[in-house]
Order: C-alpha cells, then sequence, then structure tokens
C-alpha cells in the first residue's frame, strides 16, 4: 500500500517572507531549528498546533504552507 | 554536524553507559565464577561495584552535559524531542523486557541441565549480572534508537 504524504512550501514562504532563517521561524514557532529542518524536508509531520502556527507566522491560511497528498497522487509524482 | 543538544545528551548517555558498562562487567564477570556462588563476599563485591558505577555514570553525564551546554545552545525540546523519547523508550521495554525473560529463562534451565555456566548464571550472582546486562543493553538499544530517528528526521 502507497503511502500518503504532506507536501509544504515553507522554504518557499521563507524565501519570499525576507530570506527568513530556519532558526528565525523555529524561534517563533516555538521549535528547535532541527525540527524545522525536518518538517522543511518533509521528514517529520508537526502537530496541528505547529502546523498552525508556522501558517500564522507567514500570515497564510493552513493550506497555503501544508498539502495532503492522497497515495495515489504521491505515486504519479 | 547539524545535531540538535537533545542528540548530543544522547550521545553523551550512550557513551557514558557503554563505558562504565564495560569497566562494570570487566570486574563483574569474573565473580560469578568464583566458587562460592552467590556467597557474601562476591555479593558485597557486586555492591560496591554498582555504586561505584552509578556513581562514574553520574559525574560523566555531568561533565559530558556541561561541556556540550558550553559548545551548543541547550533547550527543553519540542515535541519532535518528546515523540522520539516515546518511541525510544519503548524500545528499552521491549529489550528490558526480553532480558528478564531470558534471565528467567536461566533459572529455569538450570533445572534441566548441568553445565556449569547455566548453574552459574541461575545462581543469585549470575541473575544479578543478567539483570543489569538487561538494563545496559535496554539503555543502549533506547540510545541507539532516539539517535537513528534524529538523525533520519522524525
Amino acid at each position: 500500500m502507497a503511502k500518503a504524504s504532506i507536501s509544504n512550501q515553507i522554504r518557499r514562504l521563507r524565501f519570499e517572507a525576507d530570506e527568513m532563517t530556519q532558526a528565525d521561524l523555529a524561534k517563533r514557532v516555538g521549535v528547535t531549528r532541527q525540527t524545522v529542518l525536518a518538517i522543511e524536508k518533509g521528514k517529520y509531520s508537526p502537530s496541528l498546533e505547529v502546523a498552525f502556527k508556522i501558517a500564522a507566522v507567514f500570515d497564510v491560511p493552513l493550506d497555503a504552507v501544508f498539502r495532503y497528498e492522497p497515495a495515489e497522487n504521491s505515486k504519479k509524482n | 554536524m547539524n545535531t540538535s543538544f537533545q542528540e548530543k545528551r544522547t550521545w553523551i548517555s550512550m557513551l557514558a553507559t557503554a563505558a562504565v558498562a564495560t569497566w562494570f562487567f570487566s570486574q563483574s564477570i569474573p565473580l560469578i565464577f568464583l566458587e562460592e556462588l552467590g556467597g557474601r563476599e562476591a555479593l558485597r563485591a557486586f555492591t560496591g561495584l554498582s555504586v561505584a558505577a552509578v556513581v562514574m555514570i553520574i559525574v560523566l553525564q555531568v561533565v559530558g552535559h556541561i561541556l556540550i551546554a558550553v559548545i551548543s545552545k541547550p533547550g527543553d525540546g519540542d515535541e519532535r524531542d518528546r515523540l522520539i523519547s516515546m518511541r525510544s523508550d519503548q524500545v528499552l521495554g521491549i529489550v528490558l523486557g526480553l532480558g528478564v525473560i531470558s534471565t528467567v529463562g536461566h533459572i529455569l534451565a538450570a533445572g534441566f541441565f548441568e553445565q556449569p555456566s547455566v548453574l552459574a548464571l541461575a545462581a543469585p550472582f549470575g541473575i544479578l549480572n543478567m539483570l543489569v546486562a538487561s538494563l545496559v543493553i535496554a539503555e543502549i538499544c533506547a540510545c541507539m534508537t532516539r539517535i537513528w530517528l534524529y538523525r533520519r528526521g522524525a
């Protein structure tokens, strides 16, 4: 069974937000820089609370940051 | 190297545990096969070694944590750290459980086998060593799991 995945736009959003660093984002969200790195690489799916905090930092809705990709779509990509 | 404070702490704990366990068992295992199995002297020596090992682990960990706190910014950890800790604790529980079951198996096996090694491990002193070994192996497995999860991302 193919695994669903959650993609994110954090890297792009950071770039557009005056090239915000991972450390800055981590500080504002209240996690470690390593956690931001893991989320950005898609290796760790954050809790809803952290996901909303990240969206709030960039002042965008949640689905502009994270996108759920069901198994079939991930297979095609 | 992209290593968090929590990961460095795990490395310190694992290395301290491995180093002290190596010293502890190099002193303790020869005592298992002494003539007086489970004798008072062996148990007293074992108690002394245990106290010394606990003190050594505490000292090594405190010194190690001070050193990593100096070279990297200490942090409380976040939800990912807690998730990793929870998963590694599961591994610790499983390995420790297997160790205890193996120890019980050795005790029961002593009723069926005549080999000196089985009898020695079934004596109180041998049992103590097997239980401590289970604890050490479980702790090292938990640390390795934690490091692997940190390296993998989550």
